[in-house]
């Protein structure tokens, strides 16, 4: 049945486009990646008008105390992360756990996420990319680096290392093109938002409601 | 004249009696219009950006079967199944089937209008299994029993009173303050994403050289329909693909200025497959549904196979006239003005008012707004000539047999000199005839003596003068 | 030189003092206006009702009529749009899309014939009076004319132009369409009164007789003090 739905929606395609469809005429410009800027004052400048906020640590200390102090500023009780190189860097775990905070980390993690961090407070993760053109951040999920990690909690810190600024989204998919793609890739740009009520602007409608960037100065 | 279940002509009067939807209407769509024409104005490059998105849109076009082939290869490879399905209701069917065998009981589901096309919600619900939708406009829809009015935002025709006043309905909540009812969705939608057993999202781009499935969105609903349920079912139609991750990108530079105003949208999710060996969450299980609905038959007819362009950016929507004035409810499809114009007759199901092409003023504003070269203008030419190829029209023909003959055209002419002053007078008489709804805002100034009757002398006139200037 | 008149059917009837206008329009750019005898309509009403096939006849008729023509000219960017459809009429190799042909490539809008084919935008022409311009969807998006409007209408001397909101939108006539979905037409209508009340304007200008007439039968129903004015009436300003 399926197989026969298949088969006829493709050949009546193939029927369709035998004779080669007119092309346009009219010759285009490529598209040109990878032009802008990448610094962190470029991708902070874009990020904080969609609603993050952004903080600049230029050393490994700076950054455990950026992110103790968000911990504490925000009363996180709980916490998920990542496992990831970049977490490491800065101890992560250890930082929040030396604030008070519980953390999860994913091997804690039942068989299913999301439900079980529906009421945990703040979620920590890294970056594959960031976008300086829109302050975009790139969220690839694989084993250890859950999806609903930065997603389904109250507040998200990712921490941006300055060697994972990319221009702009062009330049992100033809870096993607270079490997198997993950099963999400998420460019997140801004705060959760929606404007379905007469066109009102309202930021945190369903994911998390603040998302606070470390930038990584060294890294 | 053909018969048919919806008539435009009595919906849009309808529609434009309801003076409060009218201004909420008329507010929301000088919104996205100023939105959209600041951020075309951002980038100097737009008709660059354009062109490229066309060139990729008529490549994908010609080349349809082997993409979608692709595709179908790609996604399975990454651990998804994928389903193709002749018609709406084939589509609704094999979709309720794949959940009910699952055990599925709750569904959460992103804005698709797809899924609105092939009338999903009220098949899964005669299956005894609840789809609730996550976009908060779509949601404010499905808890009043309404449909979407704007491919984009659902619900542009409610205001925030009705939205409150359903609210304290549904919820027991009461608050008119917009932010604080988003809140109030926010908690209700959040217990459902929580317990739903599968997903079910549209797609805006699907790739093929990587079996990628492309979704933008803001307000996150789709990310989680598609990342927390063990099920992920995204329901495209085939015209969705591009081959490589480098079109989409083209793509991805038109539609979000053109949608709304944004360079990207809050959230742009790239999913390609099911959960991989070793992860803990996203779908157990992906399945990707390619909806046909009469579109391989668009794509074989060489004048209007160009529709299928379109990347549902809804920007001929915000700029129709007859759009702007009687929203989408009147047009009875789901894909309402210019591009829902073209399309909609031509679907397999639902396609609403035959005569829907002759609803339009000629004015060519979705043309000038479509950033994928859509001629809507000759496309909608092209449905009229159809639809009038196979009715008389005796008006029509009568008029042009009378311009065939100067005489007999100028003697309609002089008697209609004698009798448009009683024109007047036949409105104030019926005035639901059609002359008297044409005169109820007009006053018609009635025939002149013809100009063929003065030039001479004008003539005349005018040689003397330029023959004493020079 | 001559400059054959291209008098569309609304015009002939209702509005023959627009035509007057282009007449001395014409001359007083130094032109000898012709008028073709014989002229009807040019079959856009019927062609938007989808009968290309009852248009062909009366294309072949323009056609003839209009062969020998060096330029023509027409006060309406709608018909003048109309004419340059005309070739898509015949089939390829029909001889009949050929002098459908050369006859749509020589005919043009007046504003577009002066500006684009005489190079003139200044015609010495005055006019006081603050106005508003309705740019008309037919001149320039279908036509692509909007500019020589403009650029004549700066030139006018006394003339002061006042901005109307929404520049781009139409009034709603739409030809047929105003009989088949009058409550739709008139809604748009209304609006554009509207706009064009608030411009503050004491006159509105446009190159459209068809937007004209919609718009002066508005305005006359209303009993509002604005004058409706066509782009011609405008550039024949001044002369007696």
């Amino acid at each position: 049945m399926r197989t026969r739905a298949r088969n006829a929606i493709l050949g009546r395609l193939r029927a369709a486009t035998a004779a080669g469809l007119p092309r346009p005429s009219a010759p285009t410009i490529p598209r040109r990646p990878g032009r802008g800027v990448t610094d962190f004052a470029a991708f902070a400048g874009v990020l904080t008008t969609l609603g993050p906020t952004f903080e600049l640590a230029r050393t490994p200390e700076e950054a455990k105390a950026a992110l103790a102090a968000y911990v504490a500023a925000n009363s996180v009780k709980t916490a998920v992360r990542w496992d990831h190189p970049d977490l490491d860097a800065v101890a992560a775990a250890d930082i929040l756990d030396g604030a008070g905070v519980a953390v999860i980390a994913p091997e804690d993690l039942p068989d299913r996420v999301c439900p079980s961090l529906a009421a945990v407070d703040l979620g920590v993760t890294a970056v594959a990319y960031a976008l300086c053109a829109t302050g975009s951040l790139i969220l690839a999920a694989a084993p250890g680096r859950e999806r609903g990690t930065p997603l389904v909690p109250r507040l998200h810190v990712a921490l941006v290392p300055k060697s994972r600024l990319l221009p702009d989204l062009p330049t992100l998919l033809d870096r993607l093109g270079e490997a198997a793609m993950p099963s999400a890739v998420n460019c997140v740009s801004g705060v959760s938002s929606t404007g379905d009520i007469e066109f009102v602007y309202v930021r945190g409608v369903h994911g998390p409601l603040a998302v606070h960037v470390i930038g990584l100065d060294w890294l | 004249m053909s018969k048919s279940a919806h008539d435009f002509g009595q919906a849009s009067a309808k529609a434009l009696g309801d003076r409060q939807s009218r201004a909420i209407l008329h507010k929301a769509i000088g919104h996205i219009r100023v939105l959209r024409q600041r951020s075309v104005n951002a980038m100097p490059d737009f008709s660059e950006r354009q062109a490229r998105a066309v060139a990729v849109r008529d490549k994908t076009l010609a080349r349809l079967p082997d993409l979608l082939e692709t595709l179908e290869a790609k996604v399975t490879a990454a651990g998804g199944q994928v389903h193709f399905a002749e018609t709406a209701d084939s589509a609704s069917a094999l979709i309720t089937k794949l959940l009910a065998d699952r055990g599925v009981r709750l569904v959460v589901k992103g804005k698709s209008m797809v899924s609105e096309e092939i009338g999903l919600n009220d098949a899964l619900a005669a299956a005894g299994i609840e789809a609730v939708e996550t976009d908060l406009g779509e949601y404010i829809i499905q808890l009043a029993g309404q449909r979407p009015s704007h491919i984009l935002a659902p619900a542009l025709h409610v205001s925030k009173e009705q939205v409150s006043e359903l609210f304290a309905r549904k919820f027991g909540r009461t608050s008119t303050d917009i932010p604080e009812m988003t809140r109030i969705a926010r908690d209700s939608l959040r217990q459902k994403f929580m317990a739903a057993d599968a997903g079910i999202t549209g797609c805006n781009i699907a790739i093929a050289e990587t079996g990628t499935v492309t979704v933008l969105e803001n307000e996150g609903n789709i990310r989680l329909s598609a990342s927390c349920p063990p099920i992920h079912v995204a329901v495209m139609t085939l015209e969705k693909v591009v081959e490589t991750l480098a079109d989409a990108a083209v793509v991805l530079d038109i539609l979000p200025p053109s949608a709304t105003g944004q360079t990207l949208p809050v959230h742009l999710s790239f999913f390609t497959g099911a959960r991989r060996e070793g992860e803990r969450d996203g779908p157990k299980e992906m399945h990707l549904v390619i909806v046909d609905n009469g579109r391989s038959e668009i794509l074989a007819d060489p004048v209007l196979r160009s529709i299928l362009r379109c990347i549902r950016c809804g920007a001929c929507l915000n700029v129709c006239p007859v759009y702007q004035s009687v929203g989408g409810h009147a047009y009875g499809t789901v894909y309402p003005g210019p591009m829902g114009s073209v399309l909609s007759p031509l679907l397999k199901d639902n396609p609403g008012d035959p005569r829907q092409p002759f609803a339009c003023t000629h004015c060519a504003a979705c043309a000038e707004a479509c950033p994928a070269g859509i001629d809507h203008p000759a496309l909608l030419q092209e449905l009229r000539r159809r639809v009038s190829a196979g009715e008389s029209d005796p008006a029509v023909t009568a008029f042009s047999l009378l311009a065939r003959h100067p005489l007999l055209f100028g003697g309609a002419a002089a008697l209609g000199r004698t009798f448009d002053p009683k024109l007047a007078e036949v409105a104030a008489v019926a005035p639901d005839s059609p002359v008297g709804r044409f005169l109820r805002g007009r006053a018609f100034p009635g025939l002149s003596r013809p100009f063929s009757r003065r030039f001479k002398s004008l003539a005349r006139r005018l040689s003397r003068k330029q023959g004493g200037q020079s | 030189m001559e400059a054959f008149l291209f008098i569309p059917c609304l015009v002939e009837h209702v509005l023959p003092q627009v035509g007057e206008a282009t007449a001395m329009v014409l001359s007083r750019v130094g032109l000898t206006p012709v008028l073709p005898k014989g002229q009807t309509c040019c079959g856009q009403f019927v062609y938007k009702r989808g009968r290309s096939d009852l248009v062909r006849p009366l294309a072949r008729r323009f056609v003839e009529m209009f062969a020998d023509a060096p330029a023509i000219v027409c006060p309406s960017g709608s018909c003048t749009a109309m004419v340059r459809r005309y070739p898509s009429l015949f089939a390829a190799g029909d001889p009949w899309r050929e002098r459908a042909e050369a006859v749509a490539a020589k005919t043009f809008e007046l504003g577009q014939f002066l500006v684009e084919q005489l190079g003139i935008t200044d015609l010495g022409a005055h006019y006081d009076a603050t106005a508003t311009l309705h740019a008309s969807c037919q001149t320039s998006r279908v036509l692509g004319a909007g500019s020589p409007t403009e650029a004549l209408l700066a030139k006018v001397a006394g003339l002061t132009l006042a901005p109307l909101a929404r520049p781009e939108r139409c009034c709603g006539f739409g030809g047929a369409f105003s009989v088949d979905y009058p409550d739709v037409s008139q809604a748009i209508l209304a609006e554009k009164i509207d706009d064009i009340v608030a411009s503050g304007a004491e006159a509105v200008i446009t190159a459209e007789p068809s937007c004209l007439l919609n718009i002066a039968a508005a305005l006359a129903k209303r009993e509002l003090p604005i004058r409706p004015l066509h782009l011609a009436e405008v550039l024949a300003g001044g002369m007696s």
